[in-house]
This record gives C-alpha cells, sequence and structure tokens, in this order.
C-alpha cells in the first residue's frame, strides 16, 4: 500500500508540523518535563519525559502516534523504560503519519509543581532546528513570519538517471532577522535543516510547481505545398 | 500366414498420423515461488508438423514436432523495495551524528507488483519421439452386456482393434526465445510500476521512480537475471516451472490414449441389405508392426 499522504504535504510550516517536516530541541538542563500537543489550538494529547546527566542523547516523539487511537503499546510517546534524555541532548519531535499538523508545547517542571516553557513549536527560539523535506519539485517561497524574514528555495524536477537518485546531504540555513543563505537550491526529497537565530516560525510555500513537460511539446516541423504558379 | 494383411505406406501412415496430430490440444497453468519473486504460466498449445519416419527395426521416428503456442502468458511477481525518504543527520558531530530524522516511507511494506509477458508467438519448442506400435482391443463403455454385435454397430459402439504409437523417448528441444524479449521485459517492467503507481501524479511517479533507480536493473537485480534473459526464461518456464515435463506429458497421454488406425471387430465385409443381416468376420491375433516403408496388420480370421 502507498502512503499518499506524503505526496499531499506540499508546504511546510514549523508551527504546524506535518510528516515532513520535524523539529529538534536541546535540552541542556536536567529535570522533568511535560509536553502539550495541539491541533487547531486544542489539547489533543500531552507527554512527559526526564532529562538526567546520563542518558540517551536523542528522544523522538511522534506527536501523531500520541494523539491517535489510546493505546499502551504503541510505542509513540517517551517511555520510562527508554530511560532518560542525556542533559545537552536533544528533543525530536516529529509526525508518523497522517495528515493533521500538530503544535507542540514542552514545559520544564519546576519546583513547587510550576512549569516554564521551553519550547513552543509556533514560535522557535535560538538553538531549536526546523528539518523539513520537501518532495513537490518547485519555487517556494520560505518566510519567518515572525521578523518578516524570506528566501528562495528552488526543488528541482527529479530526474531519472542510470543509478538510483540519492538526495544528498542536507542544507544548512540560518533563519532570524534574515536566511543565510537566502537562495537555496535542493533536489526533491533533500533534507533542509534550518537553525533559529532568534525567533522563528517557518512557511514553506510553494508558489511555482514544476512538472515534467507533457510529450508533443517539441518543435514541430510542418510541409505546406506552395501555392500554384510560384 | 495370417489369413488378413493390410499395409499402409509411409505416406499413408504420415496421413493417420497428422489426423491423430490435429487433435491434440493442451491447457495447463501453474505457479511456483523462487525466494524473491513468483512466477506463473498459463499455456495452451497445439501440435503442427512433424516427420514420419518408418524404421526396420519396428520403429516409428516422428521429428521437429512443433509445440505452437495458442498462449503462453508468464507473469512475474515480485517485491519492489520500499522508498523512504528522511533518515538523514540533523546535527552531526564530530564523532558521529548525534540526532536523525526519522525515515518516511512511501510504500507500507514492499507493495507487490506483477509484471506480465506474452510470449505466444515468440517462443518455439520442437518435440521428436521413437516409437513402436501398440495393439490394444477395446470395448466401447457405452455397450450393454445384452448387446450382440449387431446390436452394438446399431448403436455405434462396436468393439474395435486399435494401434496405437507407443512411445520409447520423447526428446524436446529447450525452448527457443526470440531475443526481443529483453525489450519486452523492459516495457512491462515499465508499464507494471507505472500502474501500481498509476493514481499519483507524474512529479510523484518520478521521484519514487528516480529514488528507486532504473527499474530494469532493480528488477533485474531481483530476478537475478543474467545477461542472457532468453536462457533465464527459458530454464525458468522449462525446468524451474516444469513445462517441458508439461508437454511431454501431455503428448504422451495422448498418443498412448488415441489409436492411429483402428477397425472394427468383427468387421464388416457386406452391409445389411434387402432383409438380411449384414456380413462380418471375427477378427484374432491382430498384431502390428513397421518395415523400412510399410506399417503392416496382420490377423486371423477367428475365433
Amino acid at each position: 500500500m502507498i502512503s499518499t499522504s506524503l505526496f499531499t504535504q506540499i508546504g511546510l510550516d514549523s508551527g504546524a508540523l506535518t510528516q515532513l517536516g520535524s523539529v529538534v530541541h536541546p535540552v541542556p538542563e536536567p529535570g522533568e518535563y511535560r509536553g502539550v500537543v495541539l491541533v487547531d489550538e486544542q489539547q489533543v494529547a500531552d507527554f512527559a519525559f526526564v532529562v538526567a546527566k546520563q542518558g540517551r542523547p536523542q528522544l523522538d516523539v511522534d506527536v501523531a502516534a500520541l494523539a491517535g487511537p489510546a493505546d499502551d503499546d504503541c510505542g509513540c510517546g517517551p517511555r520510562a523504560d527508554d530511560g532518560p534524555l542525556a542533559a545537552g541532548g536533544h528533543l525530536l519531535l516529529h509526525v508518523g503519519s497522517g495528515r493533521a499538523a500538530y503544535a507542540v508545547v514542552v514545559s520544564a517542571v519546576t519546583a513547587h509543581g510550576r512549569s516554564q516553557v521551553v519550547l513552543d513549536t509556533r514560535e522557535l527560539a535560538k538553538g531549536d532546528l526546523f528539518a523539513a523535506t520537501v518532495l513537490r519539485p518547485g519555487r517556494y517561497r520560505v518566510a519567518n513570519t515572525v521578523t518578516g524574514a524570506e528566501a528562495k528555495l528552488d526543488v528541482a524536477y527529479p530526474e531519472l538517471g542510470r543509478r538510483p537518485m540519492l538526495p544528498g546531504e542536507p542544507v544548512r540555513v540560518t533563519v532570524g532577522d534574515r536566511f543565510q543563505p537566502d537562495d537555496i537550491s535542493v533536489r526533491a526529497s533533500q533534507g533542509q535543516v534550518y537553525a533559529v537565530e532568534s525567533g522563528a516560525r517557518i512557511v514553506i510555500e510553494l508558489v511555482e510547481p514544476y512538472d515534467r513537460k507533457p510529450r508533443g511539446d517539441g518543435p514541430r516541423h510542418r510541409w505546406v505545398r506552395r501555392p500554384a504558379g510560384r | 500366414m495370417s489369413d488378413i494383411t493390410i499395409a499402409a505406406s509411409e505416406p499413408a501412415f504420415t496421413a493417420l498420423f497428422e489426423q491423430l496430430r490435429d487433435s491434440f490440444s493442451e491447457s495447463a497453468s501453474d505457479s511456483g515461488s523462487f525466494g524473491p519473486f513468483t512466477a506463473s504460466y498459463a499455456v495452451a498449445f497445439h501440435l503442427e508438423n512433424g516427420s514420419v519416419d518408418l524404421r526396420g527395426d519396428n520403429t516409428v521416428r516422428i521429428g521437429e514436432l512443433d509445440v505452437v503456442w495458442d498462449t503462453l502468458a508468464v507473469s512475474l511477481g515480485l517485491d519492489i523495495p520500499s522508498v523512504c525518504v528522511g533518515g538523514w543527520c540533523i546535527v552531526p558531530t564530530p564523532i558521529g551524528c548525534a540526532v536523525r530524522l526519522p525515515r518516511k516511507c512511501f510504500f507500507q511494506g514492499n507493495p507487490d507488483v506483477s509484471i506480465p509477458l506474452d510470449l505466444s508467438g515468440l517462443l518455439r519448442s520442437e518435440v521428436s519421439l521413437i516409437a513402436g506400435l501398440r495393439t490394444g482391443y477395446f470395448v466401447d463403455p457405452g455397450r450393454q452386456s445384452w448387446m450382440d454385435y449387431i446390436d452394438a454397430e446399431n448403436s455405434g459402439v462396436p468393439n474395435k482393434w486399435q494401434v496405437f504409437i507407443d512411445p520409447e523417448s520423447v526428446d524436446i528441444d529447450v525452448f527457443d526465445i526470440a531475443d526481443i524479449i529483453g525489450d519486452l521485459l523492459e516495457d512491462a517492467i515499465d508499464a507494471a510500476v507505472d500502474t501500481l503507481l498509476g493514481f499519483l501524479p507524474g512529479w510523484a511517479r518520478d521521484l519514487v521512480k528516480a529514488i528507486l533507480g532504473p527499474l530494469v536493473d532493480l528488477v533485474r537485480d531481483v530476478l537475478d537475471l543474467p545477461d542472457d534473459i532468453e536462457e533465464w526464461l527459458s530454464d525458468l518456464l522449462g525446468t524451474s516451472l516444469g513445462l517441458l515435463d508439461v508437454i511431454v506429458t501431455a503428448v504422451l497421454d495422448h498418443f498412448l490414449a488415441e489409436p492411429v488406425f483402428e477397425f472394427e471387430d468383427p468387421y464388416p465385409i457386406l452391409d445389411a441389405a434387402g432383409g438380411l443381416i449384414p456380413v462380418k468376420i471375427p477378427v484374432a491375433d491382430f498384431d502390428v508392426h513397421v518395415t523400412d516403408d510399410e506399417m503392416v496388420v496382420e490377423a486371423n480370421v477367428g475365433p
């Protein structure tokens, strides 16, 4: 069976995560953390995890699975037996399936049960990363809706070659008051990592799709009988 | 010295054989699993041509008997590897990757793709055989116990003496497959994958195909195809799927079950006429042998 949802996700938004857009958040401080998953500003799931001095370097959270039907065995959220995330490690928020768009707010639980927001995907902060994969060939506009900065993104049409197409190394872009670089070219499916320098919500919008030229668009040759007498 | 001797020249025997040959047709289908792929066939075939040689050692050689394929449909089934994106390193470090993106795959599992090949007209096979001749006595199962020979004749169920071709050895040439099969396979692979991805927009199909790489090479890898596709397909059909055995068995069964020559017992001498019953003579000690240039049937009037 083919997962068609991947092909329908043409645009990406770091504040509305879909399957092809993930957020990475470094967590330097040990402690207890809680996350809330939102769809259209409504809470659909929550989760908790622990950060310790010793632990795993990367903690993946599939927010779509968390928000799905309750299933203790889904293995989708942080589990106690996964062990804690190491201080200085990274929390990776991704969408494993479906077409919904998610926002996530993560808070550190402080003394006396209070909490302090350390991550809101609707406005990423310095140190956060937005990992994007664009499949649909075309010309895109990339915008930081917090600062108004913009960049151009060109996603080349895939060409059938003699060997399987490799997407190549991901392109790395810094985002703050401006994008650096601000003219980005990638292959379809090549990764893009947006490293946030200051407040950012990164939106990638299709401006002009690229499609394969239909056959028959080449030059035509027409023979025309000369008028009589010439 | 026999009471009755009937001889058929080689051309006459050839005409008898051609009737037997033309009454043959067979259809069969089968499938098999061969590790990374499956294959199946559906065939229907008949026989044409063939040379007849009566030999002094009491055998008949039938050569160059063409197996003509009315239907030869082959289907190869294989899994297309899943196509995934992501999985790349988000946070590289000097000692490795600190954070890696999960992979997202277009396919859930490895989808099956079926590659149909119509080989009708692209494949030639020949059968040749050396056979003796065998006699048999046929009592029609439709003949009732109360019937005498006249009742049986009137009901169309008389007893018969029969002569059968009794193969001693059957040879079948390996399949000779036209060399355009390579092009045919490439076209079939493209069409099969286009069908699999047909509901996707063009750019998505091209993306999946680009990631998969040249599909013919991919299928070649899965099928473990050598450069000589014709020989590979010939082995697959003939040996792995047992089509050679199907042909040999069908031809053997036909020759063993259908007589090349037969006549009634008792044998009619005069038809019924003028209110008189037909005149028939019982035949016994029926035998057949072959010389260099004739089939000779001998019998006695008996019992």
